[in-house]
């Protein structure tokens, strides 16, 4: 069987669409209308190369398009955006793309080989002052070459097993190459694309409008005539959900205000329920006292309830699952007998914290008092950070929380100024490789907070990189996992549950895992 | 007259400098970096050379004193700089947010006069009564009861009844004054209340005050119909220092928006301002003390001319 | 919250116009708010102060499996989203809003008045700057002040308490504290009994011990308890912004912020609670301080 097919059962499973709205109204799409949603931050610029925040791709997402993208209604299957087909050479070392032939920019010049090829060089090969936030994503692309109008060709140094999804990621959006070359950061202050909608106008703080583009290169899209996305607080969205100043917020809201929503409108709302591709994870400073000492560590992870965790705190929170580095329940991750025998992750929670008081004595540190670092960001940040602080409570330990504004805890991330920290991480889509960059030796990834070296680790990680047996790949990821929970460097602790609520009248929008796909908008409309 | 003004402009001056002074050299020790903060938002990674080419492009690898002159300069020039999260103007970010924040200001300000000069008054003229001490916990309440919880609950009011909430969006005043009445009034209300409180103290005293004066009592002995001398003596007279109370108290509001604004997403200066602390833009946060200092300042001065033109004595006592 | 206390100027000062102590039913009869303001207080103090001996929880204490429950015998005033008892956890928010509220209106106010008595008592040059310095700080709107105060500072705990936070509230308060002082002095240093003293050749910081400090303790004492309002005030809202109090540490701000607004609609005692328990003893303290202006200030505050 393959791993995949699963995944999508058991994400199908787990999407569940509570709603009496009439199932016809799904059928036949509707033109008009103006979406409203809500947008956490307002971006710093446009452009999407340089961006790293979701909500700025909420924004941006519906003026551009992409070499490939995720397949709407479909996630992870990957189809042709701008390219209509693709092949790639037995060693998968080239890959050949043909273009739709009548693609439009928003100024209504063609868009040609030529574009994909400019997009991916700035992206691939940033100029001068070009910042390409995802370079290493490009790590393994030798040169794009310009075959005709319509066919650009990608040479690989290496075979990737990412590759398919670095070309269909949101975030590369395929810019103009004509106004490139006049100025090679264009698009931070222009925002001039080939999506299904035209940017109309943006009030800092407050509102970005746009509305639908005409010579949208895919027939009768897009359904919507409008979009007006709001910049609001994370405590507003809910209220202004129920009070319909808004139609949703597409990161989604926790399952209890879901669940708010549903009593409070009825019919009026719909929710999509399933696993999010996004994890909390504390990272020790191991490079210094008490956690230079696996035993403290290791001790730590012990201590953490998780199971008992995610029982209560997903009640109100998004926090609702208990997984390893990789997303729980999909194509990569372990059977649950694998999970409960890590450390960490025992039913068992008296035994363990008993051996980790065990092991804290052993190392001297039976009353250990240190400093947490936490991010002052969405609220939810922090209840987890106060939930840590409960666990290691009850093996004695007490863990002083710091909760600094985004800039100080960015700075002790970088600078490795920190006893103990939390973050967070989302990915775009399941890939091991990229998503395991977080839990290896710093040496190899600056994703990484831990600062440790730990060969061994870092070996299975590029082993299971190029193993093309399947199985044999997922018994190095659990080898992955076993080393990093045994080390406890940096403790992935809950996963979350995306719950997105949205007006019942709003329609064809894809769910997914990642909060960053589906958001141009194109198949979106809203009945009457 | 016009003497006094130039007097009170001159003194205003170093009162800005030292709050400019001040505020750029506090923002100076804040950690962290709104550069790296920028280049990292939500799990992104640049590498030290990004970071510090980021820095010199926004002359924030100069020495201090360099930076300093720099901003005195661009202030006397009318430049607040750039906004380190957006590079866009300072004054530019400002002016968007200001008319909400004004607006919102003056109809609180407004709810604040008309609830409180009718209360001030019949608790002055009952004074000791059962209505009296039902104004004055009335009073007490707008005091205590913080105006963001306040806020807090109206819209949850609001949500409960009517499952409705004031729309969103940046609307102008001009085109569109319905929208921005529905948008403002709850907030409005909230902060109205704790001014208002504070007027109907003020104002209780005055008319206190004023009863006990001599033209009250010849009023009186002259047989003069209550109500008259209310609206013709105490009245006036105790509108005076009231007057005086709400330009002030205006000033003050102004910067007291700041949590109201985020319990209603309101576009404001405050919500500005703390989202500029979230992102450790400097240059922002200085602009807005500055520009608030302004407001402040220039309220005070009107505040004071005000008096100046009624009481002419004080052209001479003070400045 | 200034221009609360009226210039001395109006009148001589209460310490001139000597004036019989009230015995308890007089209290009562001429400060009924006061007196009310007071039993309030003190019961919250006790409360909160005891609140390690009566709050029936820890207030850190998590309960997975009881969270957000509605009021009842168990939990009299509701849960939260960690299921921690919500009146255990108020008690133990009065402590900190107490404390905070307390300390930083004491410090700055005597920080304040001290410089004020100096100002006017050295003047010159002195006085000058410091003028000049004060209107400065006065110039920024309180809140303001605070919020860069605390972005600035960062947070600097001493025994579970952020000492950079209780400076932040603080700071506001001087000037206006000083601006108070500094006249009240002004007034004194022209009084008779300060020339005498002075002719017979005291020294100066012997006067200001003995007769402008005491002369100011009355304003001193309103303006103390006024201030404790505010500061209370600003430490909610600054804790709101999340800029205060840091979790898990119980506080009436920090009660109220983050996700409370979203759940308050389902479980509304988790905002009710800590807002109405800022508003009693804010209330309480404006009350109180009322009633003490009266006291120690008759003649200005005509009939208030």
């Amino acid at each position: 069987m393959i791993p995949g097919k699963t995944f999508i059962a058991g994400l199908a499973a787990a999407t569940v669409i509570v709603s009496a709205a009439p199932v016809a109204a799904q059928g036949e799409p509707q033109y008009g209308g103006a979406l409203r949603y809500a947008v956490s931050d307002d971006p710093a610029n446009f452009d999407c190369h340089a961006a790293n925040n979701f909500a700025v791709l909420m924004r941006l997402a519906p003026h551009y398009s992409t070499l490939l993208r995720f397949k709407p209604g479909n996630y992870p299957e990957i189809e042709g955006d701008v390219a209509r087909s693709w092949e790639a050479d037995p060693e998968a070392l080239t890959y050949t793309f043909t273009l739709h032939p009548d693609i439009q920019f928003h100024d209504g010049s063609q868009l040609t080989a030529e574009d994909v090829a400019a997009t991916f060089e700035r992206l691939a090969f940033p100029p001068e002052g070009v910042i390409s936030e995802r370079i290493e994503t490009f790590r393994q692309i030798e040169s794009v070459e310009v075959v005709d109008e319509l066919t650009v060709r990608f040479h690989l140094k290496e075979w990737d097993t990412s590759v398919l999804g670095t070309f269909a990621s949101p975030w590369n959006c395929i810019y103009s190459s004509e106004l490139l070359e006049s100025n090679p950061s264009y698009p931070s202050r222009v925002v001039m694309g080939s999506g299904p909608f035209v940017f109309e106008d943006f009030v800092a703080g407050s509102v970005w409008t746009a509305s639908r583009f005409e010579n949208y290169f895919r027939e009768g899209q897009p359904y919507l005539d409008r979009l007006e996305s709001y910049t609001m607080e994370g405590q507003a969205v809910v209220n202004a959900i129920q009070a319909g100043q808004v139609h949703t917020d597409f990161r989604g809201v926790s399952p209890q205000a879901a669940e708010r929503l549903r009593t409070a409108l009825g019919d009026g709302i719909t929710t999509h329920v399933g696993p999010s591709l996004t994890h909390f994870l504390v990272t020790f400073n191991s490079q210094s006292a008490p956690f230079d000492d696996q035993r403290v560590r290791k001790a730590l992870n012990l201590a953490i309830d998780r199971w008992g965790g995610v029982a209560g705190l997903g009640a109100t929170s998004e926090m609702k699952y208990v997984g390893g580095p990789l997303m729980p329940n999909g194509q990569f991750s372990g059977s649950d007998a694998h999970l409960e025998s890590l450390p960490g992750f025992s039913r068992n929670i008296e035994k363990a914290r008993e051996e980790a008081r065990q092991l804290l004595a052993e190392a001297g540190q039976a009353d250990l008092s240190f400093t947490l670092t936490v991010r002052d960001g969405p609220p939810i940040l922090v209840d987890f950070a106060v939930f840590l602080a409960d666990q290691w409570r009850r093996v004695g330990v007490n863990a002083e929380l710091k909760i600094v504004q985004t800039p100080e805890w960015a700075s002790a991330l970088t600078n490795s100024n920190f006893v103990a920290i939390t973050d967070i991480y989302s990915a775009l889509r399941e890939e091991p490789t990229e998503q395991l960059t977080k839990y290896i030796s710093y040496d190899l990834s600056h994703r990484s907070a831990g600062r440790f070296d730990d060969p061994v680790l870092d070996d299975i990680w590029a082993r299971q990189a190029v193993e093309t047996d399947p199985r044999a790949r997922l018994d190095l990821l659990r080898k992955f996992e076993e080393r990093l929970m045994e080390q406890s460097y940096s403790l992935p602790v809950v996963w979350l549950e995306r719950s997105v609520a949205m007006d019942a009248k709003l329609h064809g929008w894809t769910f997914s895992p990642s909060n960053f796909l589906y958001l141009d908008q194109s198949g979106t409309w809203l009945s009457n | 007259m016009l003497r006094y003004l130039l007097n009170r402009l001159m003194l205003a001056i170093p009162t800005l400098l030292g709050v400019a002074t001040l505020t750029f050299f506090m923002l100076a020790l804040l950690p962290g970096d709104a550069v790296e903060t920028m280049l990292r938002a939500d799990g992104g990674n640049p590498t030290p050379e990004i970071i510090a080419a980021e820095r010199a492009r926004l002359g924030l690898d100069r020495p201090i004193l360099v930076q300093f002159g720099d901003f005195l300069w661009g202030l006397f020039t009318g430049d607040l700089g750039s906004s380190s999260w957006t590079g866009k103007p300072v004054l530019d970010e400002i002016m968007l947010r200001l008319p909400v924040t004004l607006e919102l200001a003056v109809l609180g300000m407004i709810i604040a006069v008309v609830i409180a000069l009718p209360l001030g008054t019949l608790a002055g003229i009952f004074h000791g009564t059962w209505l009296d001490n039902l104004i004055r916990i009335f009073a007490f309440g707008g005091i205590a009861l913080p105006s963001f919880w306040l806020g807090m609950m109206l819209a949850l009011a609001m949500l409960w009844f009517f499952n409705w909430l004031p729309p969103l969006g940046s609307n102008s005043l001009f085109s569109d004054p319905i929208r921005v009445l529905q948008q403002l009034t709850l907030p409005a209300l909230a902060v109205g209340y704790r001014y208002a409180a504070m007027l109907v103290r003020m104002m209780r005293a005055s008319v206190i005050e004023a009863m006990s004066e001599d033209y009250v009592r010849t009023a009186r002995a002259k047989g003069l119909p209550a109500s008259s001398i209310v609206r013709r003596h105490i009245v006036p007279n105790s509108l005076l220092p009231t007057v005086t109370i709400i330009g002030l108290e205006f000033a003050l509001m102004v910067g007291s928006l700041v949590v109201i604004e985020q319990v209603f997403s309101l576009n404001g200066l405050g919500r500005l301002f703390v989202e500029s602390v979230a992102r450790s833009d400097l240059i922002v946060i200085q602009g807005i003390v500055v520009v608030l200092t302004i407001i402040f300042i220039a309220i005070n001065l009107l505040v004071d001319l005000a008096y100046a033109a009624i009481d002419p004595r004080i052209r001479l006592g003070r400045g | 919250m200034r221009n609360v206390f009226p210039p001395p100027s109006h009148g001589p000062l209460w310490a001139n116009e000597p004036k019989r102590l009230p015995n308890w039913v007089e209290l009562i009869r001429n400060y009924p708010f006061g007196v009310v303001g007071l039993l309030v207080l003190v019961i919250i103090f006790v409360a909160s102060g005891l609140a390690h001996w009566i709050a029936p929880y820890d207030p850190l204490e998590t309960n997975y499996a009881n969270t957000l429950a509605a009021p009842s015998l168990q939990h009299w005033l509701g849960t939260d989203t960690f299921g921690r008892d919500l009146l255990s956890r108020v008690l133990y928010g009065g402590r900190t809003a107490l404390f905070i509220g307390v300390s930083a209106s004491i410090i700055g106010s005597t920080i304040g008045a001290m410089l004020g008595i100096t100002s006017a008592y050295i003047g010159g040059w002195f006085e000058l700057i410091l003028e000049r310095f004060l209107e400065v700080l006065l110039a920024i709107p309180t809140m303001i002040l605070a919020l860069v105060l605390v972005a600035t500072m960062g947070r600097n705990l001493v025994f579970g308490i952020d000492f950079n936070l209780v400076l932040a509230i603080a700071l506001p308060i001087v000037p206006n504290m000083a601006r108070i002082a500094r006249s009240q002095t002004l007034t004194i240093r022209r009084q008779a009994y300060v020339d005498a003293a002075r002719t017979l050749g005291f020294s100066s910081s012997r006067i200001i011990a003995w007769h402008i400090a005491p002369n100011i303790a009355g304003p001193y004492i309103v303006m103390v308890t006024t201030f404790v309002s505010q500061a209370i005030l600003i430490e909610a809202s600054l804790s709101y912004l999340g800029l205060g109090v840091t979790a898990p540490t119980a506080s009436w701000g920090l009660m109220l912020a983050g996700n409370a607004f979203n759940s308050a609609l389902t479980a509304p005692w988790i905002v009710i609670f800590p807002g109405v328990a800022i508003a009693l003893v804010v209330f309480s303290f404006s009350m109180l301080g009322d009633a003490l202006r009266d006291i120690f200030d008759p003649k200005a505050s005509a009939g208030r």
